[in-house]
């Protein structure tokens, strides 16, 4: 079982490093929550990505994320990372609805995953009310894949396990794929010169002494408990993770 | 499936499910579709399917849930329950029932729709249907049932097949997901057809129906009610990535007095088939009463209008078919005209846009015409044979 008052350093870390003070030591967790979430809209800077989605594959997500992240002016970036890189999916093909609605949008290099904004402009918004939010039902555990960079050559090796037993849907699997990856691509762990191993794991016990990010989440199963959502590692040469 | 008739043309009309009476929205759509079909048909072959699929409408998860419903009560669930129940008591049970609907699985309605497809029909429908067919011949309204009887939607996975090489589908049940018709190219909403457990909506069938007969015909005319607009736009869009023309009609519903809402909601019980024909049969002859509600139906609460229903505005109509008919009779008509008779007094409104956008002759402009004077004097039995004089 992971240690509670690691997780709570944690993410202590991730709140202060948004200007967002609040006191977790000693403190139930269901409290803590309601407090942060408080929080949490008080400095939202209404920065919101819509992601549409017509197919999934997990190294054509990662990259066209990726894409998205690189090519953001810096001042959008911090945005959307002070709004915790808030994401709506929806399931949609921008190869369709943007002839209807041409709008600015970063596409997947297969094409089948869109992002707009942030920001979102009135284009997007008539987009997002044209398409349908992602629901999925049970959640189908994609096979674990290692993503090169799209183009150029390789100068960091990274492994992002994710744990998938409190995962229930497709849309909740890319929440936190999606606020790991853009995380720590504002943090400055990975970026498009980055070859990232994803593994998929049930649990992750505890906090990697070596890690570069970490995500942690109130357990939707026991709101009084934290959880190790994901984490990202250096890769060790020669050692299989 | 090919036309038989050699129609080019074919006009679909969104059918109603066997769970309550008809009702003057119901009675719009009607009979606005019988006297532009006899109407049309007098100079041009075009073949329809309405109620011929049934099925179609039966299989729809509300009407589903229903009859789960009432099979699931010991009390409604003997197969002679309902031989002495009539529309209006099964239609007001299916008002309490939808007031707390029971979730559907999708095994259930599956297994539901596996029996309809073998032909099976629930009591309470059969009950239903019987008095339908009753006040049709009251009305004197043909029923396009006998016709296209075979049409069935292929199964689903064909047809999102087709809707995906038509680039009009997306298709996310790989991920637990469900499948969408896709039209947004066109600035239409993204439509579910398949949800995420598994469940097919009416769209589905419907698209199933339409792409299945399309092959047979150059285009296609669908009537509809206005607030399901958006699905049919988005029907039309399928087709006409098929090449085909689809011609759109919409029907604006007749509110109940009083009353918000669908026909779930209840409250339409003085408003019913039964009741408006029980208000006007023993009071006028048949031809008077099949006159009038004609005149009410299209000339005073036309197609593309909303409205709210009218006793007053009926009894008008009525009063206006028995001047009609007595104007007719002192002009000395045959009971019905020959087909060439028919055929050059309406042969004028083929050259009218709407038959152009819509492949059908517009019965408003039909009555209008026919209730001149001059052509109550000459083609008094035109007007008989086109809204069903003769005796049942």
């Amino acid at each position: 079982m992971t240690d509670q008052a690691a997780l709570l350093a944690e993410l202590s870390a991730s709140l202060g490093r948004r200007g967002i003070a609040v006191e977790l030591r000693g403190r139930p967790v269901a409290e803590v929550a309601a407090e942060v979430r408080q929080a949490v809209r008080a400095r939202d800077r209404g920065a919101t990505v819509l992601v549409a989605l017509s197919s999934f594959d997990l190294v054509d997500y990662v990259r066209g994320l990726l894409r998205l992240l690189d090519g953001l002016p810096p001042a959008a970036r911090h945005a959307w990372d002070a709004s915790f890189t808030r994401a709506r999916y929806l399931a949609g093909d921008h190869r369709r609805f943007a002839r209807a609605v041409p709008c600015e949008l970063v596409s997947s290099p297969a094409g089948a995953i869109a992002w707009m904004g942030p920001p979102l402009s009135s284009r997007h918004r008539a987009v997002e009310r044209m398409l349908r939010p992602l629901v999925t039902g049970t959640f189908v555990r994609p096979p674990d894949a290692t993503v090169g960079p799209e183009d150029g050559p390789t100068r960091r090796r990274l492994e992002l396990r994710i744990a998938t037993s409190r995962i229930a849907s497709l849309a909740s699997y890319l929440v936190a794929l999606g606020h790991t990856l853009a995380e720590s691509f504002v943090l400055g762990v990975l970026g498009r010169d980055s070859e990232i191993a994803i593994r998929h794991v049930e649990q992750l016990a505890e906090l990697p002494a070596d890690r570069r990010y970490a995500r942690v989440e109130i357990d939707p199963l026991d709101p009084e408990r934290l959880v190790l959502a994901t984490c990202v590692s250096p890769c060790v040469a020669g050692k299989e993770p | 499936m090919t036309a038989a008739t050699g129609a080019r043309s074919l006009v679909f009309g969104v059918g109603f499910s066997p769970t309550k009476p008809l009702l003057p929205t119901h009675l719009k759509g009607l009979i606005w579709l019988d006297l532009a079909l006899r109407a049309t048909r007098a100079v041009v072959p075009v073949d329809c399917i309405a109620n011929a699929t049934r099925a179609l409408w039966d299989a729809t998860i509300q009407c589903i849930r229903f009859w789960a419903a009432l099979d699931a009560d010991p009390a409604t669930s003997s197969p002679r329950y309902f031989d002495d129940k009539d529309d209006t008591w099964i239609g007001e049970e299916y008002v309490r029932k939808s007031r707390a609907p029971a979730e559907v699985s999708p095994e259930l309605l599956a297994a539901y729709r596996g029996r309809l497809e073998r032909g099976w029909t629930h009591p309470s429908a059969r009950r239903i249907l019987e008095h339908w067919q009753a006040q049709y011949e009251v009305m004197g309204i043909t029923t396009p049932r006998a016709e296209l009887t075979s049409a069935a939607a292929p199964p689903s996975a064909e047809i999102v097949e087709q809707l995906r090489r038509l680039d009009c589908a997306i298709d996310l049940r790989p991920w637990s997901g469900g499948v969408y018709v896709d039209a947004t190219a066109a600035g239409l909403p993204l439509r579910p057809l398949i949800d995420e457990l598994g469940r097919e909506n009416y769209l589905m069938q419907i698209l199933g129906v339409v792409l299945g007969l399309a092959g047979a015909y150059d285009r296609i005319s669908i009537l509809y009610d206005a607030p399901t607009a958006l699905d049919f736009r988005i029907v039309a869009q399928v087709l006409s990535r098929l090449g085909k023309r689809a011609l759109l009609i919409e029907a604006e519903r007749i509110d109940t007095p009083g009353i918000a809402g669908t026909s779930r909601a209840g409250g339409w019980k003085p408003c019913t088939c039964a009741a408006i024909l029980e208000r006007y049969v023993p009071r006028y002859p048949l031809e008077v009463v099949r006159l009038g509600l004609r005149l009410y139906f299209i000339m005073y609460v036309p197609l593309a209008s909303k409205a709210e229903f009218s006793y007053d505005l009926l009894d008008r109509a009525m009063r206006k078919a028995r001047a009609v008919s007595r104007a007719i009779e002192r002009a000395g008509a045959a009971p019905s005209a020959p087909p060439e008779e028919i055929a050059s007094v309406v042969e004028p409104l083929t050259r009218r846009r709407f038959f152009e956008r819509v492949g059908l002759i517009d019965p408003h402009a039909l009555l209008s015409l026919l209730l001149s004077a001059n052509s109550l004097r000459h083609h008094g039995a035109v007007l008989r044979s086109l809204c069903a004089w003769e005796a049942p």
